[in-house]
């Protein structure tokens, strides 16, 4: 890949991460690194100012950090943290899994982030080479994109009349090194084709987003020690920064799946299901799934059996989602480390609705309080009951 | 069970129903039931739990997929809870849990919750009856049924 100067965001978070460990604030800043292909970036731990210098923040950042702070030994952690991770290291809180001191929350906005199976799918035979964010101007103008030279995300302000961002969007400009409005940042891809022959092209922002922050519900941190702006100013974090969700959680997909008769579930179930070759990538990446020994692993009792039949796999996904039940933010990483492409957030929203719409729940908004299995309230829903 | 007296698909066809009944309370039921002489059908096998919360989501769908055509889970009362809670407890998980399991595809009669106390002998026996008739309207149970254990 090219030699890319980083956004303002970016140098601001390695300038911020460096102090945080010069002052020895912290043991380790788990942040997010350009990773060795194409649009992925790679966890990173910084446990010096040196290694600071590999942070970056953009829509490739798409594993949830919060997943690596009950295996950190280090005393006091630093996690660079969109909306998603926020909300998982709150629920860590919540379930007593860490204490609040030892955490400290960099808190990015995010716009969301980059779904690869749908790169992959775009890109079918041909290979990528390089690949980045760009903002468009004015009527199709082209700007310096996030990763352009020496712009960064302050890019889209510089230019005669290309001032942009404020339209569509509420609030703070969010996300990674540059807003978004529909249309307005695309994706440039360049590669080679199967017979070796170059090719560019530029896709929409939302073409290459992953589902699950389409439909987002807190793109900011819910809990931060500071906030990084895209334009790499640095905001004190007064402890919360919200309250609950920005807006109203949406399941459409959920709905959708309702509308439709119990046979037709059950087959779209097992379709779905049949593509899962149980090798658990989601459960390494999920956040929730810290247990110290997964209910597919135990041998005495045996919940999983190993073999090739597909109830094994349809129990395996059934008690994944209860697992999380009441627990799940919905950050999606489970979807996206699949390498299989089922879609796990079917199950995970569908709970999550029943959730919201029976409990008034949403998980990964409060730090104290107990979750939504661990309490009750008398009246709650009894009608299902004989 | 004896197969060859009650075939599946015939009108002799008992479903086999797995109830996990509380100690405190449905167990209890199930035996004022039993003492009072109060019939219902011989469907259901009891697995005595100590209280409806300790039943494990997993207990539900590992019955069903170790070839129960039915599952029913009964508790105390809200509010008579031996331990104070466990039935508040686990009304929520199987609110979410029944959801999930229709949301899936599997017909929601299937697996049943009430709440039935000591003296409600008649009451479970209309449970019982009530549950039996529901899963045997549905037939026996194919999906979630893992290979060899439906019979």
């Amino acid at each position: 890949m090219s030699a890319q100067s980083p956004s303002a965001l970016t140098k601001t978070l390695r300038e911020f991460c460096a102090g945080l460990l010069d002052e020895g604030r912290v043991d380790v800043v788990v942040g997010f690194g350009r990773g060795t292909l194409p649009l992925r970036s790679t966890p990173v731990f910084a446990r010096n100012p040196d290694d600071a210098s590999r942070l970056i923040f953009d829509a490739t950042c798409e594993n949830n950090l919060s997943v690596f702070v009950p295996k950190l030994k280090d005393k006091r952690i630093a996690v660079v943290a969109k909306g998603c991770d926020s909300r998982w290291l709150n629920q860590y809180i919540l379930e007593r899994q860490t204490e609040g001191e030892r955490l400290y929350v960099i808190g990015v906005r995010c716009q969301g982030v980059i779904d690869r199976k749908k790169l992959d799918a775009y890109l079918g035979s041909r290979r990528l080479l390089e690949g980045r964010l760009e903002e468009i101007r004015g009527q199709g103008e082209c700007g310096e994109g996030l990763e352009g030279e020496g712009a960064g995300g302050t890019g889209g302000v510089e230019g005669a009349g290309g001032v942009k961002g404020a339209e569509g969007v509420e609030g703070a400009r969010p996300g990674p090194g540059v807003s978004v409005s529909d249309g307005h940042i695309k994706w440039h891809l360049e590669g080679n084709d199967a017979e070796g022959r170059p090719w560019a092209a530029s896709l929409d922002f939302e073409d290459l987003l992953s589902d699950s922050c389409k439909v987002c519900v807190k793109k900011g941190p819910v809990y931060a020690d500071v906030v990084i702006g895209e334009n790499g100013e640095t905001v004190k974090g007064n402890g919360e920064t919200a309250k609950g969700p920005e807006r109203e959680p949406s399941f459409d997909d959920v709905k959708e799946v309702e509308g439709a008769s119990i046979e037709e579930r059950w087959k779209a179930f097992r379709s779905e299901v049949s593509k899962c070759i149980r090798c658990y990538a989601c459960r390494q990446a999920c956040p929730g799934c810290y247990c110290k020994e997964c209910f597919v692993d135990r041998s005495a009792p045996r919940w999983i059996g190993g073999s090739d039949d597909e109830t094994d796999t349809m129990v395996f996904h059934l008690m994944r989602a209860m697992h999380l039940a009441g627990r799940c933010v919905d950050c999606g990483a489970c979807v996206r480390a699949c390498p299989m492409g089922v879609d796990l957030g079917l199950l995970n929203r569908k709970l999550q609705k029943d959730g919201w719409v029976l409990f008034h729940h949403i998980a990964g908004f409060e730090r104290e309080g107990k979750p939504l299995f661990g309490t009750f309230l008398p009246d709650d829903p009894n009608d299902f009951i004989l | 069970m004896r197969e060859e007296l009650s075939p599946r698909g015939t009108e002799a066809w008992q479903p086999k129903i797995v109830a996990f009944l509380c100690h405190w309370c449905s167990y209890a039921g199930a035996d004022l039931a039993g003492i009072s002489r109060f019939q219902y059908p011989p469907s259901i096998r009891v697995i005595r739990v100590p209280c409806s919360g300790a039943v494990n989501p997993f207990y539900i769908v590992k019955a069903l997929q170790c070839g129960a055509d039915g599952v029913l889970v009964s508790g105390c009362h809200p509010g008579d809870c031996h331990y104070l809670a466990g039935n508040y407890l686990a009304r929520r998980k199987f609110a979410l849990l029944k959801g999930l399991l229709e949301h899936v595809g599997i017909e929601p009669d299937r697996v049943q919750f009430s709440w039935v106390s000591a003296a409600e002998g008649q009451k479970f026996a209309d449970v019982v009856k009530m549950v039996t008739d529901r899963v045997r309207s549905l037939g026996p149970a194919e999906k979630l049924v893992k290979r060899g254990r439906g019979r």
